[in-house]
């Protein structure tokens, strides 16, 4: 770490939150590059939390599980456990990231291409906040994630926690990512899931999009009723040098499309 | 010769034992201390007492300085200096062709990321704070982003010789330096000025911004010498220009300004100009003590110039035969804020400009452009690079006009031995491009996918975006030439020591040179010729210092060629005066004497001695200062003349699967030919055709700086995207040996053509899967996809 602005890095646990400070998670985006207007990092590790949690309800994933450790576990025969790799893997980074990078991170620092924002949004996950006081909210991670960079975190509070819902990870899935580059940063990411029960699609598009999208369909639309509803929902395609707009919504369209053809023939 | 000592981690002298000479393929010495992560780079160097400088830079491509204040920054506790501008000891410019860029900016900034003012601190995070504590206050104008309209060019077919004379843009903020906006203009008239042909085809073409994308990054030591000199160790592709330049801005002479080369994390051109030398060096001598500067990525994207980006257009003509007419050719290249190397670049793009073919009529204006876009200058294969993807493109248009095999059109028109280059330079050394062309077709072509192909082995690879449907394969050729060496009238030299003694019972020689090693893997062909020559297995080869003579630049495909020239001359001096003094010792007549495996051999009586015992105490040391043929500067009108020393040839062959539906490429295979004259160390030549092919490869589908009103937008290695092993194909390469008679052992440089001929290759090959136009490097998905 080169942070000379740091003075402290405090038990999370103990710690006020008070202007200058930054919740300490995996501290790869954090260590990554100077962080003038910090003072003190409350380490979440502190809190000593269970990485992750199977029940009958689902999935918790505590915001400190790291993407190593959701990658190497193993699930109950969940139809939509295969996106857990799946995403993992969307991730850019080294060996090292991928052992230190945390799902809450991945979430807070909202970028477009945050495979975590996709795997959770995907099968509906909601966000735990833990307010200053002590309050509690709870987000749909769809909603959680506002645009690139931003989330509706308010200053002091924290993401505890994300539940996937046991009914999504019962679907089947189909995956789609695609960058410019082999390991790079995603262009775009499509994740359909279909529900076993009564045939329910829905696709939700992130990394192409500056927030998550969600298209809900009570049966599989074919592609014309794919297409319109996604012309309807009209998303704000991301723009950098990862891919330009219409780019981006030209392969959103065609992996969609794949995505639709994917679960139509389950 | 002693090493000499310095900071922590300053070079310290190469010693391995190379046990084999030229043609073969010894470890290098640096090698495993590099795979080890033992190596010391320029940016691991240390010393007691060491502050830190960092720059301060601008935030906008043009703007007028009204003020600078350092006041809050030098009140700051932990800083030592603040200086601008004012504090430049002598000259305020300097510039490898033109002094035209501002040690630090004077009144007028001239591209984003311009330095402005330095600091030195006792931390780097303090220097960086104190620097965002600077207040300058900043006229800002529109940046001028177009090469084309900063020449005063608002249509294709205007030519002006004068620049801003016609121009629309040639009001006073418009001219961004005082002599006008053209760097130069390179005129090429060959033949007839309005030939006829049966076919003509035509097109325009353009090429983005590259950049070398070397690993490590700007940096260096300076330390004051108490004398009122200064000691650099940096990390350079020149040692002796910067030096000169270093001692223009410090008003010191040579010998007080002493420069030794830090290990260097990869150059390709990117290190010919200076970056923080004179910084460094500013601060030390201001403050007394030894300061180090080290970039950070997103600031060495800042800290050193990129390729040319071009825009072209071409006109090709031929008979229904195939037989080439003539070429016509417009080459406009974007200098950026400062000449840097442009002058060469405009050299080659305009006498390189239409490839390896024998064609009687030429006519070719290569400009280059001031903007106030980043400084352009070297990077690998210069000039030559941007116009291959045109005439490439322009030859494949031209077969497929006249229903003939692409190849078959090259090689119908291949420059061979004894005939003309553009410039009417007669090619006096093999010219086997037809060779080249015949071997890669004769290589078989990688097996058609399968339907159940493994996802890793398709566009998109496993991320399951296809399998196999709106996948379409194609296949292109390319070929290419570069000059080797400094060309158009340069006094291009190198300067070698060498040393013979015994140390220890072993005959040991050192070599000294000051040319730089900046992975390319001189320092093993230093030893392999010195082993070769003197028949010794010792071989030391000394840090890279000025204390001998000017090595010139690692750049230009030239070192093996002219560095490799003066060791071996230097070592037939040295080897002549040990024979001599063996022959005075033994009564042995020279002539019947030779030096192999540390004996002295007589082709009489066998060995009769070990070369240590026979020399004794005696040292033998001689300094050469090797020239290779001269040549001369192009006639200004027709660009007539012995402009090169030598001619370098390679092809490539591409083959690609295209995601037509997404615009994903996958490169399958990219295999190449090259002619090196000889392989003086054949691992490291097809390293060379590697590496090159990859930068080629980056090019064309995936590298390039994005500017946006004159402000990069990607720099960084995430934003930035280079060829990783996943992205590259495994080569086939042949490597042809056709001496040539006017070089040392034959050779001829190795590393530039890959780099030219590779990347039009691959984006023949996608125009091949798509029969889509394609006239913009790198190809980028929406291009494919025509979205």
């Amino acid at each position: 770490m080169d942070l000379p602005g740091i003075t402290e890095v405090a038990d999370a646990r103990l710690g006020i939150w008070r202007p200058g400070d930054a919740w300490l998670a995996g501290g790869t985006w954090l260590f990554s590059e100077p962080q003038p207007a910090l003072t003190r990092l409350l380490d979440l590790h502190a809190f000593g939390w269970t990485a992750l949690q199977v029940s009958p309800d689902g999935l918790d994933i505590a915001a400190t599980c790291t993407l190593a450790e959701l990658a190497r576990q193993e699930f109950p025969p969940w139809q939509a456990a295969s996106l857990v790799g799946q995403c993992c893997a969307a991730l850019l980074g080294s060996f090292k990231v991928w052992n230190t990078a945390t799902v809450g991170g991945n979430i807070c620092l909202a970028l477009p291409a945050g495979p975590m924002i996709s795997l959770t949004a995907a099968l509906d996950g909601v966000a735990e906040i833990w307010g200053t006081g002590g309050a509690v909210r709870r987000i749909p991670v769809a909603d959680f994630v506002t645009g690139p960079g931003r989330c509706r975190l308010r200053p002091g509070e924290l993401l505890r926690s994300v539940h996937l819902p046991i009914g999504a990870l019962q679907c089947a899935t189909a995956f789609r990512q695609l960058s410019l580059s082999a390991l790079g940063r995603s262009a775009a990411v499509v994740i359909g899931r279909r529900s076993p029960s009564d045939g329910a699609l829905v696709i939700t598009l992130t990394a192409a999009t500056t927030r998550p999208v969600q298209l809900r369909f009570p049966a599989p639309p074919g592609p014309d009723g794919l297409l319109a509803t996604l012309a309807a929902a009209a998303p704000r395609y991301h723009d950098d040098v990862h891919g330009a707009p219409a780019w981006r919504e030209a392969i959103t369209r065609q992996l969609a499309l794949e995505v639709l053809d994917e679960l139509e023939r389950l | 010769m002693t090493a000499p000592t310095g900071p922590a981690g300053a070079p310290r002298g190469l010693s391995t034992q190379v046990t084999a000479g030229v043609g073969s393929s010894p470890r290098r010495p640096d090698g495993t201390p590099k795979v080890k992560g033992e190596f010391a780079y320029s940016s691991d160097m240390w010393m007691e007492d060491m502050i830190w400088g960092v720059t301060l830079r601008s935030p906008h491509p043009y703007a007028r300085i009204r003020s600078i204040d350092i006041g809050a920054a030098l009140a700051m506790p932990g800083v030592y200096a603040v200086l601008t501008h004012e504090d430049v000891p002598c000259s305020k410019f300097y510039g490898l062709e033109i002094v035209d860029q501002p040690v630090l900016a004077v009144d007028t900034v001239r591209y984003h990321g311009e330095p402005v003012a330095l600091v030195a601190a006792d931390h780097p995070e303090i220097a960086r704070q104190a620097t965002k504590s600077i207040r300058v206050d900043y006229d800002v104008y529109e940046p001028i982003t177009d090469a084309r309209l900063a020449l005063g060019h608002p249509g294709w077919n205007q030519v002006h010789n004068a620049p801003g004379a016609v121009s629309e843009l040639s009001r006073e903020r418009a001219a961004l330096h005082p002599q006008g906006n053209l760097v130069r203009h390179l005129k090429l008239r060959k033949g007839h000025s309005d030939p006829v042909a049966d076919v003509v085809v035509g097109g325009e073409y353009e090429v983005g911004m590259q950049d070398q994308a070397f690993l490590g990054p700007e940096s260096g030591l300076a330390v004051p010498t108490g004398d009122g000199g200064v000691e650099l160790y940096v990390a350079t592709q020149w040692l002796h220009v910067d030096q000169r330049q270093i001692c223009a801005a410090l008003g010191l002479s040579p010998e007080k300004v002493r420069l030794t080369l830090a290990g260097v994390g990869g150059a390709f051109g990117g290190r010919e100009d200076l970056s923080m030398h004179v910084h460094a060096c500013m601060l030390a001598l201001h403050t007394g003590k030894p300061v180090k500067m080290v970039y950070n990525r997103e600031e060495s994207f800042f800290g050193h110039v990129h390729r040319h980006p071009a825009v072209m257009r071409f006109e090709h003509g031929a008979d229904r035969a195939g037989t080439l007419i003539y070429v016509k050719a417009e080459i406009y290249l974007d200098g950026g804020a400062y000449a840097s190397s442009t002058p060469a670049v405009v050299g080659n793009a305009g006498t390189m400009g239409i490839g390896p073919y024998i064609v009687p009529n030429v006519q070719v204006d290569a400009y280059g452009a001031y903007t106030n876009n980043p400084p352009c200058g070297a990077m690998r294969g210069f000039g030559s690079v941007q116009a291959a993807f045109a005439y490439e493109a322009q030859m494949d248009k031209l077969a497929a006009e006249l229903g003939m095999d692409p190849v078959e059109l090259r090689c119908r028109n291949a420059l061979t031995e004894g005939s003309q280059a553009p410039t009417g330079q007669v090619i006096d050394s093999p010219a086997p491009v037809e060779e080249l062309l015949r071997r890669l077709q004769a290589i078989q072509l990688p097996p058609q996918r399968n339907a159940d192909a493994d996802l890793r082995d398709l566009p998109g690879g496993v991320a399951n975006t296809t399998h196999g449907e709106g996948v379409m394969r194609g296949v292109g050729y390319a070929v290419a030439y570069k000059n080797v060496g400094f060309s158009e009238g340069f006094d291009d030299y190198s300067t070698a020591r060498v040393r013979l003694e015994a140390v220890a019972g072993e005959a040991t020689v050192t070599v000294h040179t000051a040319a730089a090693e900046v992975g390319q893997g001189l320092v093993t062909v230093e030893q392999q010729i010195a082993r070769t020559e003197l028949g010794v297995h010792a071989v030391v080869v000394h840090p890279k210092d000025t204390q001998v003579g000017s090595g010139g630049s690692t750049s230009a495909s030239r070192q093996t060629y002219v560095t490799g020239g003066a060791v071996k001359a230097a070592c037939e001096k040295v080897r002549e005066r040990a024979l001599k003094a063996i022959r005075q010792r033994t009564g042995h007549a020279t002539a019947d004497l030779r030096l192999d495996s540390g004996k002295v051999i007589s082709e009489r009586e066998g060995v009769i001695g070990t070369l240590a015992d026979l020399l004794g105490d005696e040292v033998i040391d001689e300094t050469v200062e090797w020239h290779h043929r001269p040549t001369v500067a192009v006639d200004p009108e027709t660009g007539q003349g012995f402009a090169h020393v030598q001619y370098a040839f390679s092809a490539h062959r591409a083959v690609v699967d295209v995601d037509t539906e997404l615009g994903l490429v996958k490169v399958v295979a990219l295999d190449c030919v090259q002619d090196v004259g000889k392989a003086v160390n054949p691992q490291a030549v097809v390293g060379q055709i590697q590496g090159g092919s990859a930068q080629g490869l980056g090019l064309a589908v995936m590298e390039e700086i994005l500017i946006s009103g004159g402000k990069i937008k990607n720099p960084s290695f995430t934003d930035y995207l280079i060829p990783t092993i996943l992205d590259m194909p495994p080569m086939r390469i042949e490597v042809l040996e056709y001496a040539d008679p006017h070089a040392p052992y034959g050779l001829r440089g190795v590393g530039e053509p890959p780099t030219i001929s590779s990347g039009p290759a691959i984006v023949a090959a996608i125009r091949d899967a798509t029969g889509l136009p394609l006239q913009r490097v790198p190809v980028r998905p929406e291009h494919i996809t025509g979205t």
